[in-house]
């Protein structure tokens, strides 16, 4: 304590020199100035250690946290030095020592976090200063084997006391306990082992339970049971459907050279696929019946397409089981058979019969049948996910859409005539429902009208010049544009050209004339919105028409009285 | 783009359409100049609609929309 105090007052006037020579940096300066009386003391000439080294010494014998084993040693070794630090204080002796610590702190140093720890660890190190001296021994053993234990990488000196208070004011992390790899492996294993202990027939034929990919191969393998009856039992396995769709369909085709043989096998392998998907879903149903198996099926091929799996190993093995199977049809596939010998005779059918088939429902045998006649022709369309429609469904809906889309147009022109026959004024009326309709129909109509019409002159009516058209859109557009969209555009103005045409006669007629004069142009001009208040016409016609229309539109007075156009 | 309008085709179109109407002197011109416009508000749609399908060239889906709306502005 006395020793203590005097090296505080030693370290007083130290500091000074500590304060001026490392100042500028670190904050803490004050806080540290005690802690680092006692190493000023220590020291006899500071010239040796500088301040800096020897706050930062202070700063790393901060317990730390560090999850690399590395750590655990050096802290060690640097914990039973700082114990002997302290000791040797006032020995100054540790002059000796600390150069022999320095070397270890830096490593420790690597791992430093910032130095705002630094200010209350060197706080609570001067408050238990005292503690440290004749507990450092203790301390340093119960920490190292603390460390070990915990990953708790701390330097013995500045731990022991303080441990109890710094903890609070520490990180968390420092709890951490080491990852017990292989207690990590043996719990894997023992899931792998649970799951397969559901299933009966895994842990008879796999064997291997090392890795999960042999264990998933293994799981796959299981489907290859060769019993009927327990076949659903072995879909149970709870393993992915790691069927491979491609290879299925060409080994079905060897296995069975009847076609029976290979409605039996697909439905086997079907009804492997099914249970998978079922095993999956349900993790572990076992409750399946062959029945689910044949709605299976259908689900296998998508099954099999959607899961890619590397255990392409797997399904040769499961597709010899199968063949096993069929050798051994039961009596269940027999009368599948039968079954399916009927629906061979209604190939029509199938299609639409076996995307019902895909759906995880409990269907009649027939239907699977079915679908499973189709399987093979069906593999490349089943495609489909098992929640959605069915895709026949979807198909036929599909269809009519079409043949509405079609019989759509030619009704739609039906009421296009009457649209010009309307009276005049009522020329907007028309107009409305018409826009309301998509453009394609009604001009399509118009065509239509067009060519039932009088003139048949010519096959395109008083065509605008589609090559200026052209000409004039992309110019506008900026972009390139596709001949469809030429197309469009070019019915488009056709329609525009008749709103136009009808417009004007119901102005002309208003107006109670008989020619369309600048006036109704106007008008019609301001109702599109192309006119406004703020945009008058001839704004309009400056900008856009080239000058010799200008000319003629604009009155342009020129010197000498003159006006052009005359009027 | 061409410096010169179809003025006579102009004015087939509406004299097939409406055979009763009489277009005044230069009535074509200001025909042509509101089809113009229209081609112009039409074509600015189509773009619009193109750019924010973040495709390159117009469609016929982005003109077709573009007519929807432009028809039905220009009705007068």
């Amino acid at each position: 304590m006395a020793e203590n105090r005097l090296a505080a007052r030693r370290g007083n006037r130290c500091s000074w020199r500590l304060s001026a020579v490392s100042g500028s940096g670190k904050k803490n300066n004050s806080g540290r100035r005690s802690l680092v009386k006692p190493r000023l003391t220590v020291l006899p000439n500071p010239d040796d250690d500088t301040p800096r080294i020897m706050l930062r010494r202070v700063i790393q014998t901060q317990p730390q946290v560090s999850p690399l084993a590395l750590q655990i040693s050096k802290h060690e070794g640097t914990e039973e030095a700082e114990a002997e630090v302290p000791s040797k204080r006032v020995s100054s002796m540790g002059g000796m020592q600390l150069p022999d610590l320095l070397p270890e702190d830096t490593q420790v140093t690597t791992f430093h976090m910032a130095k705002k720890r630094k200010k209350f660890s060197i706080s609570e190190f001067e408050s238990a200063a005292d503690q440290r001296l004749p507990q450092n021994q203790a301390w340093s053993a119960l920490d190292s084997t603390a460390l070990a234990r915990s990953l708790h990488v701390s330097v013995g000196s500045l731990v022991p006391a303080d441990l109890a208070e710094e903890q609070g004011l520490q990180w968390r992390p420092k709890q951490r306990r080491a990852i017990d790899l292989e207690a990590f492996e043996a719990g894997v294993e023992q899931n792998m082992l649970n799951r397969k202990a559901q299933s009966h027939l895994v842990d008879s034929q796999l064997g291997m339970h090392t890795g999960d990919a042999e264990i998933l191969l293994s799981t796959t393998r299981l489907f290859v049971q060769p019993q009927l009856d327990e076949h659903s039992q072995n879909e149970l396995s709870p393993l992915p459907p790691l069927l491979l769709h491609s290879k299925t369909s060409p080994w079905r085709s060897k296995n069975s050279a009847a076609a029976a043989e290979e409605l039996r096998l697909g439905s086997l392998v079907s009804s492997v696929g099914t249970s998978e998907r079922q095993l999956q879903w349900h993790s572990g149903d076992l409750s399946l019946d062959p029945e689910h198996g044949d709605r299976a099926t259908p689900k296998l091929p998508s099954d099999q397409r959607e899961h890619q799996d590397p255990s392409q190993q797997s399904n040769p093995m499961e597709q010899l089981s199968l063949s096993e199977e069929v050798v051994a049809a039961s009596p269940e596939l027999e009368i599948t058979m039968g079954g399916r010998a009927e629906n061979l005779g209604r190939p029509s059918l199938a299609p639409s019969s076996a995307k019902p088939g895909m759906k995880p429902l409990n269907e009649d045998k027939l239907e699977d049948q079915a679908i499973m006649v189709q399987l093979d022709g069906l593999e490349e369309e089943s495609a489909v996910d098992e929640g959605e429609d069915p895709e026949s469904e979807e198909v036929s809906l599909r269809t009519p859409s079409f043949v509405c889309a079609a019989a759509c147009k030619p009704q739609l022109s039906a009421p296009l005539p009457a649209r010009p026959a309307a009276p005049k004024l009522s020329s907007p009326c028309p107009a409305k429902p018409s826009a309301s309709r998509s453009p394609l129909q009604p001009l399509q109509a118009k065509l239509v009208v067009k060519s039932s019409g009088a003139s048949q002159r010519r096959p395109r009516e008083a065509g605008i010049v589609s090559s200026w058209v052209k000409k004039v859109f992309s110019h506008y557009a900026k972009m390139p544009v596709t001949r469809e969209a030429f197309r469009i555009v070019e019915k488009c103005s056709k329609r525009y050209f008749k709103q136009l045409s009808n417009d004007l006669e119901a102005y002309a007629n208003h107006a109670g004339r008989r020619t369309v004069e600048m006036a109704d142009l106007e008008v019609l001009m301001r109702r599109q919105g192309l006119v406004t208040d703020r945009v008058p016409m001839q704004v309009l016609i400056e900008h856009h028409l080239p000058l010799e229309y200008r000319k003629l539109l604009i009155p342009v007075a020129v010197n000498g009285n003159k006006v052009i156009p005359s009027q | 783009m061409k410096c010169t309008a179809p003025r006579s085709t102009l004015r087939r179109i509406i004299k097939n359409e409406k055979p009763s109407l009489r277009l005044a002197a230069n009535t074509d011109l200001l025909v042509h100049l509101s089809f113009l416009l229209f081609l112009h508000r039409l074509a600015e749609e189509a773009r619009t609609n193109a750019i924010q399908n973040r495709s390159k060239m117009i469609k016929p889906d982005h003109a077709i929309a573009a007519a929807k709306v432009i028809l039905k502005k220009s009705r007068g």
